[in-house]
């Protein structure tokens, strides 16, 4: 089987909705940033979830997971669940897993939710709030 | 005409049943009738931008919100129309409107009277919970492998926990097997609310 290659996903074009995604399978570090609204989620999160099985039955070295989203559709939230469960399977398993979430403090939805996916995968996710203006680029 | 073009189109005024639910003294900023492309739809979110400047809570929630449903509306209207691009969206109408002390948004699609039923009782399961049990609705729901209609579901779920607020709805029989179905968002413009 090829090594795993990291998966990036560049959205320099500001596509509508589209998030940007840097996964790197040397160092562990993947990044989901901007904003979620794809129509077509599953499409865009399959690589993504196979991605991160893949890390974690044949790399199997530790992976910090950040997240950076500014909104995320109801679609998109289906699919963030998919890849907490497989990175608390994970853990379970001895993994090494951090999980670090970005997020508007004025956004007390956005923290209620993150809150909400604690609850349901038991997976320990680090709530950083920033404010909006240090993620402008 | 290609009869392929428009499939299950009505002879209604979409914007007119929309139009008698909304409070007199509210100003209009924004009304629109016709397929929800994804164009369109990121098009009414930058104006969302321009309409909402003041208070960024305000702003997130009823972007939010506004986007959950247009997209129900491109993806479960049964009024379809297929466009030069080649795909097919979901056909409704949306009023953006200001009052002194808040934002409305009414939006509206034509609904199958089978889906309606099932619709109608969701929002009323909705409406009877109080937050914590909305959260565990929530939960459950997501948990749920995918079915028809049932992200449109969890839509209403976290509209309601958007807007910390029942959902109004509003339904008007159009023939015998389908309805207007419009749902009536408001949201408070002094919305201020400190993480717990």
């Amino acid at each position: 089987m090829s090594e795993l290659k990291d998966l990036i996903i560049d959205n320099k074009d500001k596509r509508f909705f589209t998030p940007s995604v840097y996964f790197s399978a040397r160092t562990g570090i993947c990044e989901l940033k901007g904003e979620s609204f794809l129509e077509n989620t599953k499409e865009f999160y399959a690589p993504l979830i196979e991605w991160l099985k893949r890390y974690t039955t044949e790399v199997k070295k530790p992976i910090a997971f950040i997240i950076k989203l500014t909104y995320y559709n109801t679609s998109t939230s289906r699919s963030l669940l998919e890849m907490f469960n497989i990175l608390k399977e994970y853990q379970d398993n001895g993994g090494e897993v951090i999980v670090n979430w970005h997020y508007d403090e004025s956004d007390v939805d956005m923290k209620e939710d993150i809150e909400d996916y604690m609850i349901d995968t038991g997976l320990k996710i680090n709530l950083i709030p920033f404010k909006p203006e240090e993620l402008e680029e | 005409m290609d009869k392929e073009l428009v499939k299950n189109s009505f002879d209604i005024d979409q914007l007119g049943l929309i139009k008698q639910l909304i409070p007199e003294n509210a100003k209009i900023l924004l009304e629109y009738e016709g397929p929800f492309s994804k164009e369109i739809i990121r098009l009414f979110s930058l104006k969302i931008s321009e309409f909402i400047k003041t208070n960024s809570q305000v702003y997130k929630k009823f972007f939010y919100v506004f986007i959950e449903l247009a997209q129900n509306v491109k993806e479960y209207s049964d009024w379809r129309s297929t466009l030069e691009d080649g795909k097919n969206y979901g056909v409704g109408a949306l009023i953006i409107g200001e009052l002194d002390d808040r934002f409305i948004l009414y939006i509206g699609n034509v609904v199958n009277n089978k889906d309606l039923e099932v619709l109608k009782k969701k929002c009323e399961i909705i409406n009877s919970l109080d937050r914590e049990s909305l959260r565990l609705f929530k939960r459950q729901q997501r948990n749920l492998i995918p079915g028809t209609n049932q992200n449109a579901h969890i839509g209403l779920i976290m509209v309601a926990l958007t807007t910390r607020k029942k959902l109004d709805i509003d339904i008007k029989p159009i023939d015998e097997n389908h309805s207007f179905f419009t749902l009536k968002i408001s949201i408070q413009k002094n919305f201020k609310q400190t993480s717990n």
